[in-house]
């Protein structure tokens, strides 16, 4: 009347006893056995090739769109430039923003509401506005970008300094720091954490909004317009293409750069950044 | 009340336990025989195994050679004849106090009427009255405890299983959770079978004191605890008993703490 | 006597959260109270420049215009009604097919680990950026629309899903399962309840995200209808008081969404539970 001897291994516990290839290839096979299946079914005429080319096709065209006389890379380049200028206004401005709304009990009153009442509104809502203001324009898609971010990090700002304790500031003041110590000493320091818990929240509502602004703006380059313009071309190579890149940078920006500053910094300092 | 006598028809039957995760053996051939409506204790260094065999005995995890029969039956896998407690608790934070004891009757397909009655019974002889209808998140780690006991007593299986019960509470309401869990355990009449790291626990309430080795664990005592219950803590022949388990573990725990300085 | 001192006890809360009730809405609607008038004021003083930021005035009476006037009478709720079907159909679908999967997922470790690298790249994709392939299978309208904002909002709560299953302690399947359970018992009484905080997250992320989504597509591809439409036409008019119109609507809408769906269905699930909006329990 025994039971089965059974030495399953745990998928749980063997785990920790992973080599490190699985992490590499597990990845691999997530995404290439897909591509692999799309091929197949390309090659086999299951479905259309016109309206879904074979990822070697995409491939194909996008390396011939970066060399020798292709523009992908200028699109990607332009991109990314209007969401590092737009981010790096957006925290500039938004953490003095930041700061100066949450010291004060009444800044806070006045416009923690405002805030929370135009956050909601989708960022490409502002986007004919600014049409009108500015024009087809590098500027209009950096606005975009700065209001989709600056929301996010004004907001975890102030959140952040409501949240730091008095007693920090009893501290440095026992110790006579002056105003500008207190600044850069204890304020900058201590909203670090939301600073940086609103910039990736940010970027990743900003790179959203870039995209579509790039389409809806029409202008030159970038790839949000790249990939409307061959729409209009029905260039559906350069289309999927561009939605890989897009997806790709995405997730490098938001997981790996992002990520890894919030690793070396939020969680190694052990604070609960509290959304 | 006279402890239970060791005649007592075989409740719990472990035969040649052997458990191994992966290439660590955490314990091994380890026997015993538990009586009906004994109170077994299980004590040992730390992370020998003893959590180990007693999620064995509730059918949680499936040992790796050797069997363990109930009532002269092999388990196969968890059931309502064992109930079990965490030392975390393990509330069910959606649900109220109340709706957390009557869960296991629930499950049971009794009609909610009878089995509300029947928690309440239980919620009254664990101190709990009047807390029927508040959210777990309100109680105190004591509270919780007591509706976890609850909780698996309502359904009346025929063996309480118990997690180091008391780790997560403090002294105070340890104390009075101890005497609360004793007489519980006279009016109930289940056997028990009690996880724990403290020699003053296990020897205050247990009728039997299984001592586990340093890992690979394996039985290497089973002291027999001959005093009526309800115990005085200040009975000087605890103190003794009390001595005779803690010099056993020490030894344990010197062999493990070495092993750890080892690697 | 009881039964007076507890009839008293109710009405006290009763009234109580009405007043509370009163007095966080005055807090809240001040500040915005201030800035219109603010702003008014600025562009009726020849401060700020009404074409691009025309006064409230203009803004109000162009949206009851929109609501009500003559000529284009009763459109502005056509368009709100447009979005919000386009909308709730897009988020409708990504629950019917993200829960499910997220079940399936979140309970088989192997799969989970094979196929949560794919969701990992999917998920910060932004969803406009299948537009141009919508557009070129579908044209304009609803059915490009509605893709993409299904799109937008199937991986947040996918994602969710997912990790609200995986959260689920093992020792709360175990206290069940001790007590005799089924497979379904344990689905209906345990991995149900215990994965909605984060479940719930991840639909009010799937919501805003299908939401913002739904404007940009709204540009592109809608051919007479809708919030986002009615924005971006206004452009070759050089309307913006509709603009203002628009986003003021776009304002609204999202907060009744938060306050008036999400916000509830919380206070009755999650924070009477966990006590705070903390996760907090045992389980």
């Amino acid at each position: 009347m025994t039971y089965p001897v059974a030495a399953k291994a745990d998928d749980m516990r063997s785990r920790f006893n992973l080599p490190l290839s699985m992490s590499v290839i597990r990845p691999v096979v997530s995404i290439g056995a897909p591509l692999l299946l799309w091929e197949a079914a390309v090659r086999l005429g299951w479905i259309d090739a016109f309206l879904f080319p074979a990822p070697s096709a995409i491939a194909a065209t996008m390396w011939r769109q970066t060399w020798p006389d292709g523009d992908l890379l200028l699109h990607a380049g332009r991109s990314l430039y209007r969401l590092l200028a737009g981010m790096a206004l957006a925290i500039v401005i938004g953490t003095a923003v930041g700061i100066a709304i949450g010291m004060t009990r009444w800044g806070r009153a006045i416009f923690k509401p405002i805030i929370s009442a135009f956050m909601p509104v989708p960022t490409l809502a502002w986007t004919p506005i600014l049409l009108l203001a500015i024009g087809i324009d590098d500027r209009t898609t950096i606005v975009v970008v700065f209001i989709a971010a600056s929301f996010e990090v004004i907001y975890n700002i102030v959140s952040g300094v409501e949240m730091m304790s008095r007693k920090v500031f009893w501290v440095a003041r026992s110790m006579g720091a002056s105003p500008s110590q207190i600044f850069w000493k204890v304020i900058l320091p201590g909203v670090t954490p939301y600073l940086i818990t609103g910039a990736k929240l940010g970027t990743g509502y900003a790179w959203r909004a870039l995209i579509a602004a790039e389409m809806l703006a029409a202008s030159s380059y970038g790839l949000g317009f790249m990939i409307y313009d061959a729409s209009e071309y029905m260039t559906m190579e350069v289309i999927y293409g561009g939605i890989a890149l897009i997806a790709v940078l995405g997730y490098f920006i938001e997981n790996v750069l992002l990520g890894r500053i919030e690793a070396a910094t939020v969680e190694k300092w052990g604070i609960q950044v509290e959304r | 009340m006279a402890p239970a006598a060791s005649t007592a028809r075989p409740k719990i039957v472990a035969s040649d336990i052997g458990m191994a995760f992966g290439s660590v053996t955490a314990i091994e051939n380890v026997s015993c025989s538990i009586g009906e409506r004994e109170f077994v204790s299980i004590i040992g260094p730390s992370g020998c195994g003893k959590s180990t065999f007693l999620y064995l005995i509730a059918g949680f995890e499936k040992a790796t050679s050797g069997q363990i029969a109930i009532d002269g039956r092999a388990i196969a896998g968890p059931g309502p004849d064992r109930g079990i407690v965490f030392q975390e608790f393990v509330l069910f934070p959606w649900r109220t106090v109340l709706r957390n004891v009557t869960l296991g009757l629930e499950m049971q397909k009794v009609p909610l009427d009878e089995a509300v009655e029947k928690a309440r019974k239980w919620i009254r002889m664990t101190g709990l009255s009047g807390f029927e209808d508040a959210y777990p998140s309100t109680l105190s780690g004591g509270m919780k405890q007591r509706v976890a006991i609850a909780r698996a007593l309502t359904y009346e299986p025929g063996i309480l299983l118990l997690d180091e019960p008391f780790g997560a509470l403090d002294v105070q309401t340890k104390n009075y959770v101890i005497r609360d869990l004793q007489d519980l355990w006279v009016e109930a009449k289940k056997t028990i079978v009690m996880v724990t790291h403290s020699v003053r626990e296990a020897v205050l309430m247990a009728d039997r004191v299984l001592v586990f080795g340093a890992r690979p664990s394996r039985i290497v005592a089973d002291v027999r605890i001959d005093l009526p219950h309800p115990r005085d803590a200040a009975d000087p022949m605890l103190k003794a008993y009390q001595d005779q388990v803690t010099s056993v573990l020490s030894a344990e725990v010197d062999k493990s703490m070495s092993v750890e300085r080892a690697r | 006597m009881a039964n007076v001192s507890l009839a008293a006890d109710r009405y006290e809360t009763y009234a109580y959260r009405i007043f509370d009730g009163i007095y966080r809405l005055g807090a809240f609607l001040l500040p915005i109270g201030v800035l219109v008038i603010l702003w008014e004021a600025s562009v009726r003083f020849g401060i700020a420049d009404g074409t691009i930021l025309p006064a409230p005035s203009t803004v109000v009476a162009r949206g009851i215009g929109l609501a009500f006037g003559g000529e284009g009478g009763g459109v502005l709720f056509s368009h709100i009604a447009t979005s919000l079907y386009r909308a709730l159909a897009a988020f409708g679908l990504a629950i019917l097919v993200a829960i499910p999967l997220g079940f399936a997922l979140g309970l088989s470790q192997t799969l989970f680990l094979w196929v949560s690298p794919l969701i990992s790249i999917l998920l910060p994709l932004p969803a406009v950026a299948w537009t141009p392939v919508m557009l070129v299978a579908f044209g304009q309208g609803d059915a490009t629309i509605i893709t993409v904002c299904f799109l937008g909002a199937v991986f947040p709560v996918l994602y969710s899903t997912i990790q609200g299953v995986r959260s689920v302690s093992r020792e709360s399947i175990w206290v069940v399962r001790s007590m005799g359970a089924s497979r379904f018992d344990i689905f209906l009484r345990v991995l149900l309840p215990a994965s909605l905080p984060t479940l719930m997250s991840g639909l009010k992320l799937g919501m805003a995200h299908s939401w913002r989504t739904l404007v940009a597509a709204e540009m592109l591809a809608a051919l007479s209808l809708g919030l986002g439409y009615m924005i971006f036409a206004a452009r070759s008019y050089m309307d913006v008081a509709t603009m203002f119109v628009g986003i003021v609507c776009l304002a609204v809408i999202g907060m009744l969404i938060e306050h008036g769906i999400f916000g509830p269905i919380e206070k009755r699930t999650i924070r009477k539970w966990h006590g705070s909006s903390k996760m907090g329990g045992d389980a």
